[in-house]
């Protein structure tokens, strides 16, 4: 790429310049201090990249103006430059372009640096080594692309390195800095995790444990329903047992007592079984019979009675006809058969009223008769009295008396009346003596004697009437007498009926013939109740036969033998009846108790399940009552039972524990179960790992992320420190040596990069480790020579600005450069600016092909080798 | 002629284990997320009765290894039930997450699940109406790892019925660890008609005719198993020709979102939460949209948010990455509350960097560029460089290139994250080497 024509219309000193047809190599503008040498550099090195705004320019009179027209690749581009605005380019076919394309995209600063260098700033050059920035970076350019940046590589890598460092430490070691809570987290989280996984096998294990409890659990239950059961039955058992043992004692008895039927071999079972069946066959004898035995039962008492009234009344009737016949042999002892006189005499010929009123009457007359006589001496002997009663009082006489009374009085009134006179109480009391003596003499006798007076008149009158009295009773007595001998004739003939014989028959007549008269209604009577009782006895003994048949009948059954009494007298044959029905009833009721508790017991049996089903359980054939029979037969004693009853009972114990333990371990395994088979202790310890994961991983991109760019920046410097020493340093030392006619032999970086430093070696083998160490214009040389062979490396190929830089060259370098450059100048359109007429004179004598401008002022004008010579040397 | 058939070929379920959502937090996709595993096999088993299929396979890891829990023995076994009862088999092999899976069932299965030997290779003959319709060969893994290569015994006696091989593999001839076989040695076996893999997590058609597929996982668990996740509904006709459709079925979908600032005109903050929102918005509209139009619907979208870009917030961003991510998450988040949104926030990470003036400039004209762009080409793409790199990137990225194989607290760097990461080292390296500007 060059320039092929430039139009500076507005650049500090430049005004309205046109440089056409510039040559595409060697183009040498020479010009004084100050003709604008410099600005032309400065305009050189901003025009593909715009103007800097920083007074590093020289001003513009009106605004910055350039065109240049470029041609590359045989192609011709135009570029303007107006202001501080980036250049427009457009090609021929005004299509637009940017300068960077032209320029290769190479960054301004390389271009500046190595196109357009100038020589304040190749002045500089052994500051290089001393470290300075800016230097530093002039050398990174001169090394080649990107070098300037390069050497802050160092610092930065570090930078990123302990960045990376920080984060994860030196190996990215997941479990220290800062990811180690996030992996101590993960950690923990993955233990969790573990664990619950373990939670399947232990699911697992528990299930088969519960299944195995389960199983254990059904037996023990079972054991312990069985040992309930026969617990159940045996306090059962104990609780019967004596009802039992007696239930089986009377069985035994009634057994004994049942007669077997005829046995003829001695096999104790079929003995037994005999006996059985004996019993059985009486039992039902017994059950078939009961209501008539029960009948019997009941009406022996009456039957008993019946008999002993049927006897008592038999004997009564004895009695009465003994005691008639006493009283009829006493009553007339001439009969010797008394009850056949009896029977003779005809009573009904007397009649009882007539005999009875005919002895009435004569009784009556009897009767009054003595009355009469006995009224007559009655009156007699009271005359009598009264006679002498009269003789016998003596009494004095009333008159006499009242006078006696009057003396006495009239005495006391003397007194009495004498006291007046006599002034002397005593005389007074006196009277009054007297007086009373007179009151009580009256009073006592006059009374007395008046009564007696009275009754001896009174006595002779009565003597005077029982005297007449006594004349009649004598005339009525004589009457009674005559009708008393008629009567004695028809009460005479009366006895002769009745058998009476002897005089005074008729003191008892009366009484005989009633007695008669009821000894006979008496012997009838008798006889009636003789042929009752004889019917009674019938009937008892027709009932006596039905308790016969009774207990023949039970006979057959029975192994007792009954008194079987046909010829006896009723009551003795009661008497043996009753005693065999006794035993018979007594077997009955042995029997019936034996049946009833057997019955009570079988029906308790059946009545509660529960037992039924624990005996149906030890036997389901027998019934209950044989099963709990059997198992009564199991035990020879009630301490058997309840020793047994004991062992059950810690058996009991013993798996009720073990049934509620494992009822216990069910629910705990069960729990366990559905804990587990809900658990979310896995998602929860996937989360947490997720979470920690997450944070961990923005740090460990974090890490590889510094942990890049630190490799990144230590391979691209490397990488270009060997690009530099293969592409560039090589050539550069070809370069320097033969700008230094072969003095300077080899060219090298620094070992220590950093130093931004090179190495040179003479060819007599010194080795210069720092640039420092050079000479200035060995310095210049060195960096022109790396500038060169940077240069050349570029393709394709850019227009160079050389600015004076060769100043300090002695002449035969000067000259080994010149011809560098013009080789060069052969690739590259190569302005060299300069002030030096002798470096005008090289170019001349090394090449035909250069082109000479002269610069004056600010004006460009195309010259030629010598007139510049000339120009410049004055 | 044989009878036609209808099957749906699954693999890599992974039951109960959980989703990556990076939150210990209840909210309100919490339950979502939990269920999303079951919710996807309920809608696989939805599909196959819908769909009236004769037979479901499942081609390895069911289970996952560690995730494996009673809950999902139990789920299984009540899907199970369920597919029996609608008359439909279940065939399944045993992957590299539930070697030996039969054995390790907790539960006694339903006559109607057929699992595979992992001594040999079996073959289930699939009776249709009395007549064989189909067989179905496979064989389960015996351990963690499988170097068997199983292929060569997959032999089926004849083409009279439909094929169908069943093989958990990686399908690579270097991975002794999953099945060392490759596509040409599948297709090497005339007689199957259908090689129904697993492993791989991605759907993939490996081949037409005879068909190799993997279905990918029914449902996705972490942000680098993105995209729409289903099985593979086969028909096949009395010609023995098979059509195969994919059905998406997971209602948890993975994403990775990319926000490129260098385009936007930025402020503050504020102004990149805007822009963060609408971009979200716009991503949930496009889920409703599609969930119109398919049966098992999308119920969430977990998204990570990549930031990226040169912006003028990077001056902001850069020294508080952490927290600012952590702030942007959050404050999402906690936005989400309150609506009924279908987007979850994974996580944000930024990867933005300095802005530079004169970027392309300085692109263009700095050969340092180029040379530093050079040589992340060659990091990536020069084996013995690419070993360097992940050397320096230290333990804690020497995590085994199967994410099944790799420690929790182990990563693995695929060519994409390496690219991402040397990418940001990039923006960085030039941000201070070439767009230093003194």
């Amino acid at each position: 790429m060059y320039y092929k024509n430039l139009y500076i219309r507005d650049f500090g000193i430049f005004n309205n310049q046109n440089l056409d047809n510039i040559s595409k190599n060697l183009v040498v503008i020479g010009g004084k201090n100050r003709a604008g040498k410099s600005t032309f550099l400065n305009l050189l090195r901003y025009l593909p990249y715009g103007l800097p705004q920083d007074n590093s320019i020289p001003p513009a009179r009106n605004q910055y103006y350039i065109e240049a027209e470029l041609e590359k690749e045989n192609k011709s581009y135009n570029l303007i430059l107006n202001g501080y605005s980036k250049p427009e380019v457009l090609d021929q076919n005004l299509k637009q372009h940017t300068a960077a394309q032209l320029f290769n995209h190479l960054d301004q600063l390389s271009y500046q640096q190595l196109f357009s260098i100038s020589l304040d700033e190749l002045q500089h050059l052994s500051k290089i080594a001393k470290g300075k920035k800016k230097e530093k970076r002039l050398f990174s350019i001169l090394l080649g692309a990107g070098f300037s940046e390069l050497t802050k590589v160092p610092e930065l890598a570090d930078k990123y390195y302990s960045n990376a460092k920080k984060i994860g430490g030196i190996l990215g070691d997941p479990a220290v800095a800062s990811f180690k809570p996030y992996y101590n987290e993960i950690k923990m989280a993955e233990e969790m995790r573990d664990q619950a996984l373990l939670e399947i096998k232990e699911f697992n294990q528990k299930r088969e444990e519960l299944n195995q409890s389960q199983e254990k659990l059904k037996q023990t239950k079972a054991k312990l329903k069985n040992l309930e059961h026969t617990y159940f039955l045996l306090d059962l058992l104990k609780n019967n047992y004596s009802e039992l043992e007696e239930i089986e004692e009377m069985e035994a008895e009634l057994e004994k007592e049942a007669a077997g039927s005829i046995n003829f071999d001695f096999d104790k079972s079929s003995q037994e079984n005999n006996n059985k069946r004996g019993l059985a066959d009486l039992l039902s004898f017994f059950k078939s019979k009961s209501k008539k035995i029960e009948n019997q039962q009941q009406n022996e008492e009456v039957l008993k009675e019946k008999i002993k009234n049927y006897q008592l009344q038999k004997d009564k009737i004895n009695n009465n006809l003994q005691a008639l016949i006493i009283e009829m042999e006493s009553l007339n002892s001439s009969w010797e058969k008394p009850l056949q006189e009896l029977e003779k005499i005809e009573t009904d010929l007397i009649q009882e009223q007539q005999l009875n009123q005919k002895l009435r009457e004569y009784n009556q007359l009897t009767s009054e008769i003595k009355k009469i006589e006995s009224d007559i001496n009655d009156l007699e002997s009271e005359i009598e009295e009264k006679k002498l009663q009269l003789n016998d009082i003596e009494f004095i006489m009333p008159k006499t008396i009242l006078k006696r009374s009057y003396i006495i009085i009239a005495l006391s009134v003397i007194t009495l009346s004498a006291s007046f006179f006599v002034d002397n109480n005593q005389i007074a009391y006196l009277a009054m003596i007297f007086a009373l003596t007179a009151f009580i003499y009256y009073s006592s006798n006059y009374k007395s004697s008046r009564l007696n007076k009275e009754r001896t008149d009174e006595i002779k009158n009565e003597n005077q009437a029982k005297k007449k009295r006594q004349e009649t009773l004598k005339e009525q007595l004589n009457s009674y007498l005559g009708q008393l001998t008629e009567i004695e004739a028809d009460l005479e003939n009366y006895a002769l009926i009745l058998g009476i014989t002897g005089d005074n028959y008729l003191e008892f007549i009366d009484s005989y013939f009633r007695e008669i008269k009821d000894k006979k209604r008496k012997y009838r009577e008798l006889k009636v109740e003789e042929r009752d009782n004889r019917e009674k006895r019938k009937e008892l003994e027709e009932s006596l036969e039905q308790l016969n048949d009774l207990i023949l009948n039970a006979a057959a059954y029975c192994s007792c033998e009954f008194n079987a009494a046909e010829e006896m007298n009723l009551l003795d044959k009661s008497q043996t009846l009753f005693k065999d029905f006794h035993r018979l009833v007594d077997i009955w009721n042995l029997s019936e108790e034996y049946l009833a508790r057997k019955s009570q017991l079988e029906y308790t049996l059946k009545s509660s399940d529960k037992t039924k089903n624990a005996l149906n359980e030890k036997n389901e054939e027998e019934d209950p009552y044989q099963s709990f029979i059997s198992l009564y037969g199991d035990f020879t004693s009630i301490t058997a039972v309840e020793e047994r009853k004991k062992e059950l009972s810690e058996q009991l114990n013993f798996f009720k524990e073990q049934k509620s333990s494992l009822e216990k371990i069910i629910i705990t395994l069960k729990n366990r179960i559905d804990d587990l088979s809900s658990s979310s202790k896995i998602e929860k310890a996937q989360q947490k790992i997720d979470q920690a994961q997450n944070n961990l991983e923005k740090k460990a991109r974090s890490y590889a992320v510094n942990k890049s760019v630190n490799f990144i920046l230590k391979k691209l410097r490397s990488r270009m420190i060997e690009k530099a020493e293969k592409e560039l340093l090589e050539p550069a030392s070809e370069i320097l040596s033969r700008i230094s006619s072969q003095h300077y032999t080899d060219l090298e970086t620094s070992a220590d990069l950093d130093r931004s430093d090179f190495k040179v070696i003479t060819k007599n083998g010194k080795v210069f480790n720092s640039v420092q160490q050079l000479s200035q214009g060995s310095l210049e040389q060195l960096f022109l020579a790396v500038r060169i062979s940077r240069i050349r490396e570029i393709k394709p190929a850019l227009p160079l600005v050389l600015d004076d830089s060769l100043v300090n060259f002695d002449r035969s370098h000067l000259y080994n450069t010149a011809e560098i450059i013009s080789n060069l100048a052969s690739q590259h359109q190569i302005f060299i600016l300069s002030c030096h007429p002798h470096l005008v004179s090289f170019i001349s004598r090394i090449t035909d092909s250069a082109q000479y401008w002269k610069l004056e002022e600010g004006k460009f004008k195309l010259s030629d080798q010598e007139n510049l010579i000339d120009y410049l040397s004055y | 002629m044989a009878k036609a058939i209808k099957f749906i070929h699954t693999a890599d379920i992974h039951l109960a284990k959980e989703l990556s959502s990076n939150s210990l937090d209840n909210h309100n996709f919490k339950k979502i997320f939990s269920r999303a595993g079951k919710k996807a096999f309920e809608n696989l088993v939805e599909l196959a009765v819908s769909e009236t299929v004769d037979f479901i396979i499942i081609a390895g890891d069911l289970y996952d290894r560690e995730a494996r829990s009673i809950k999902s023995s139990r789920f299984f076994l009540k899907q199970a039930q369920y597919l029996e009862k609608q008359g439909i088999e279940i065939f399944v092999i045993s992957g590299n997450h539930d070697p030996a899976g039969v054995e390790k069932e907790v539960f006694e299965l339903p006559a109607n699940v057929h699992y595979f030997s992992s001594q040999e290779v079996e073959i289930f003959e699939y009776y249709k109406e009395g007549t064989l319709a189909a067989r179905i060969l496979g064989q389960s893994y015996r351990q963690k790892f499988e170097s068997r290569t199983m292929y060569n015994f997959y032999t089926a006696p004849d083409q009279s019925v439909f094929n169908i091989a069943l093989l958990h593999t990686a399908l690579s001839k270097d991975n002794n660890r999953y099945v060392p076989v490759n596509k040409s040695e599948l297709l090497s076996k005339k007689e199957i008609n259908y090689w129904a893999l697993g492993h791989l997590h991605q759907y993939q058609q490996i081949n037409g005719n005879p068909a190799v597929y993997f279905p990918g996982t029914l449902q996705a668990h972490n942000i680098s198993e993105q995209g729409n996740k289903g099985v593979i509904l086969v028909e096949v006709d009395s010609n023995l020709n098979s059509k195969e459709k994919f059905i998406p079925l997971a209602p948890v979908i993975f994403k990775e979102v990319e926000l490129d600032l260098e385009t936007e005109k930025l402020n503050n903050i504020t102004e990149l939460q805007r822009l963060i929102a609408k971009k979200i918005s716009k991503l949930e509209e496009k889920i409703r949209l599609q969930n119109e139009n398919q049966k098992y619907k999308v119920e969430a979208l977990i998204t990570r948010l990549v930031i990226k870009g040169r912006t003028e917030l990077h001056y902001y961003i850069e020294n508080e990455r952490e927290e600012l991510e952590e702030t942007l998450l959050e404050e999402f988040r906690s936005r989400q509350i309150n609506e009924s949104s279908l987007i979850w926030l994974h996580s944000v990470l930024f990867r933005t960097a300095d802005s530079l003036i004169n970027l392309e400039e300085l692109k263009n004209n700095n050969p340092l560029y180029q040379n530093i762009k050079d040589l992340i080409n060659e990091i990536l793409n020069d084996q013995k460089m690419n070993q360097e790199l992940l050397a320096e990137w230290g333990q804690i990225w020497q995590g085994d290139q199967n994410p099944e194989d790799r420690e929790n607290y182990r990563f693995y760097a695929d060519q994409k994250l390496q690219q991402d990461i040397l990418t940001d080292a990039e923006k960085i390296i030039v941000s201070e080497l070439i767009g230093d500007g003194d």
